[in-house]
């Protein structure tokens, strides 16, 4: 496929490349996309630099073997240190846009309000951020989605919670007629999935951004103390290893490397962390899923893979945060990995797959991982369930039982290594009693965010309340590492919003109109 | 819950972190030593494995997916053997973790039940036990290790279209 004239063409670099730019975006996913395209509308010479690839839908065969492998950070395998959470992010044009199910809500108004009130951030509110709501879901075309797209996986959620009278409801999404083939989580083949490489990235090249691809940054240059730009690799695309090196010149720069790679280049510069923040707070949001076997076929490959969602626990009886329920489901390769047990007892739930509805328990964290730096300057995540996590996640997996026997499940299972079969709601106060040790459960993330936060407080978070470094003038972050907190939602319209206000910052520092 | 076998493999064993962690550090310096991981014994082909590495895997493969009944075992879909040539390709630094955790594997029932018997002598109902052991132990360290062959093997199998007529998986909408 002929890409746009924009995108430069790195297979046949050798040797030293020097780019020069206004500003350059590392990484193009929901942050660095829209902070591309709404510099570059501007008249702003742009550079956008991706690691992975810039792949097309022709590119998408449905095939596990093959998309984990193209568009996953780590080829999907990236987990904290102990291997006990798997930690999902894209690794592609767009990002985990790209692999993500679409899911558009709002940041809410109980969190924004905690973060002016705890973090300094008065500018936040609702009422200021909605102009940047509005553009960034015209952007996406994000719509409802209706009764009819709802498949039968996520409409037992619905019926569950409408017997229990529990708070629920559908998700807005950024798909366009979408066709209904279940793979949103390897990449659309059918151009239905409204990711930034099909808005947000093609408006940035026509307004002539350029695009480098991969492109690995590992180095941030300064010169007498200023920001200079950015140096790194650029990788072969066979082996993943570098081929040849670039510099590119750039006296503004925006990180948006997602919430693991990002506090990594700081640290591994050793800038922007007078805090002592840089790589701290950070929240991953994990997931606890469980599933449910039906005497009928759910066939949950089939149709948008997450449509419904119940918010009754978003926060607790007490006010505290809580935890957001959400039909999900998962390909061959991937349930097997994660299904209970092993040998004839895997294999017999294995022989259930059409049958089973799954759903999960998203757990609002409070930020006690970190990111370090590892052999070669890898990035590690640390991170252990606190007390508080344990509870909800325990909580959420009673809430999902109660919500699938609801809805006629025969039975229901948690994703524990040894399995633990619920055949009745009188058995769900078993779930009580799960210790939730490292590796016992297999539980995964794909919201890391929080790292490197925003707080007016230089003391306090190393980046200003537009994202901007509080030591190194210039230097931004608009990704979700900028996150004060974890925001309990799904979070690429938040990513993208706060993007969008830093640009608008951004073009005015160099003398452009604002976006608003 | 990682997929792509070969980087389950490169992100559990070439790191050489989690499982060098306490009481896995002990217990890999032990299964370096242990008979059927001896950095002396030959391997075949330039391969990673000896042929007791081999058998080790192979029989741990066999339990984890026995097949039955419609669904091909293991052995039909050479899981320990895609599973060896991905480790091949990774060098002999990301496979010595993974040789050690063999040779653990092997005398688990010795090191954790007091038992002098070697896990690929066993009975698979016995085998099983063991297997259960690691999944459920209180050693943080051998519910890891069985995390990571469970999610190579089980992705291995499941990525590969000949495992889907059992599960009722009909397979994705584009032709290959």
């Amino acid at each position: 496929m002929r890409l746009h004239p924009n995108v430069v063409d790195t297979s046949e670099v050798r040797g030293l490349m020097r780019w020069e730019a206004e500003v350059a975006v590392v990484g193009s996913g929901a942050g660095g996309a829209v902070s591309a395209k709404e510099l570059a509308e501007a008249g702003i010479d742009v550079a956008l630099l991706e690691e992975g690839g810039y792949l097309r839908y022709s590119d998408f065969n449905q095939r596990e073997r093959d998309m984990y492998r193209r568009l996953y950070r780590d080829q999907a395998a990236q987990a904290t240190r102990d291997l006990s959470i798997n930690v999902l992010q894209g690794r592609a044009v767009g990002g985990s846009t790209v692999i993500n199910n679409c899911i558009c809500f709002r940041t809410p108004e109980r969190v924004l309000t905690r973060w002016q009130a705890e973090f300094g951030l008065e500018a936040l509110s609702a009422d200021s951020l909605r102009p940047y709501f509005e553009r960034v879901e015209a952007t996406l075309g994000v719509v409802p989605i209706v009764s009819a797209e709802v498949n039968e996986n996520n409409r037992i959620l619905l019926e569950g919670c409408e017997r229990l009278g529990y708070r629920a409801g559908t998700f807005s999404h950024n798909r366009k007629d979408c066709v209904g083939c279940g793979y949103c989580m390897l990449g659309c083949p059918y151009e239905r999935h409204q990711s930034v490489d099909m808005n947000y990235v093609p408006r940035a090249l026509d307004a002539g951004c350029r695009l480098f691809t991969r492109c690995r940054v590992e180095e941030i240059l300064t010169e007498g103390g200023r920001l200079a730009g950015v140096a790194g690799s650029v990788l072969d695309e066979g082996s993943g290893q570098p081929r040849a090196w670039f510099t590119l010149r750039a006296p503004l720069v925006v990180l948006a490397a997602g919430a693991i790679h990002t506090p990594a280049l700081l640290l591994l510069n050793r800038l922007a962390n007078g805090s002592g923040q840089v790589g701290r707070g950070l929240a991953l949001h994990p997931l606890a899923a469980s599933f449910a076997r039906f005497d009928r076929l759910i066939d949950g490959f089939v149709g948008i893979p997450q449509s419904a969602y119940c918010n009754q626990f978003e926060t607790l009886e007490d006010g505290s945060d809580g935890f957001i329920l959400e039909g999900i489901f998962a390909l061959p390769a991937l349930f097997a990995s994660i299904c209970p047990s092993f040998g004839e007892e895997h294999l017999s739930m294995m022989r259930d797959y059409r049958h089973l509805s799954g759903m999960y328990a998203m757990i609002q964290d409070d930020g006690r991982g970190t990111v370090s730096l590892g052999e070669g300057g890898r990035p590690v995540i640390d991170y252990h369930l606190g007390e508080r996590e344990r509870h909800l996640i325990r909580r959420g997996l009673q809430e999902s039982a109660r919500i699938f026997f609801a809805a006629g499940a025969t039975l229901v299972t948690t994703l524990l290594s040894q399995p633990l079969v619920l055949r009745g709601r009188e058995e769900i106060a078993r779930l009580e009693e799960l210790s939730l040790r490292p590796n016992e459960m297999a539980l995964f993330s794909a919201h890391p965010q929080a790292s490197c936060r925003m707080h007016a407080d230089p003391r306090q978070g190393p980046i200003d309340g537009y994202g901007e470094s509080h030591d190194v003038p210039n230097l931004f972050v608009a990704d979700a590492s900028a996150f004060p907190t974890s925001v309990g939602i799904n979070p690429q319209i938040t990513i993208m919003t706060l993007a969008s206000r830093q640009a608008s910052a951004i073009r005015r520092r160099l003398g452009r109109p604002p976006l608003l | 819950m990682a997929i792509s076998p070969d980087v389950v493999l490169r992100e559990s064993f070439g790191r050489r972190e989690f499982l060098r962690r306490g009481a896995g550090a002990l217990l890999l310096a032990l299964g370096s030593v242990l008979p059927g991981c001896r950095a002396g014994e030959v391997r075949d082909e330039g391969g990673p494995f000896s042929d007791s590495e081999r058998q080790i895997l192979r029989a741990i493969c066999n339990r984890l997916l026995p097949g039955g009944a419609g669904a091909p075992a293991a052995i039909e879909l050479d899981v320990a053997g895609t599973i060896e040539r991905l480790l091949r390709e990774l060098g002999p630094h990301a496979t010595s973790d993974f040789r050690s955790l063999l040779a653990v594997f092997e005398w688990s029932p010795l090191l954790f039940q007091a038992k002098p018997r070697r896990f690929t002598r066993l009975a698979p109902q016995d085998q099983d036990q063991v297997i259960r052991g690691w999944a459920t132990s209180r050693i943080g360290f051998r519910r890891t290790g069985f995390v990571a062959i469970k999610r190579v093997a089980m992705s291995t199998y499941y990525a590969q279209e000949a495992s889907w007529a059992a599960i009722g998986f009909p397979g994705p909408w584009l032709l290959s």
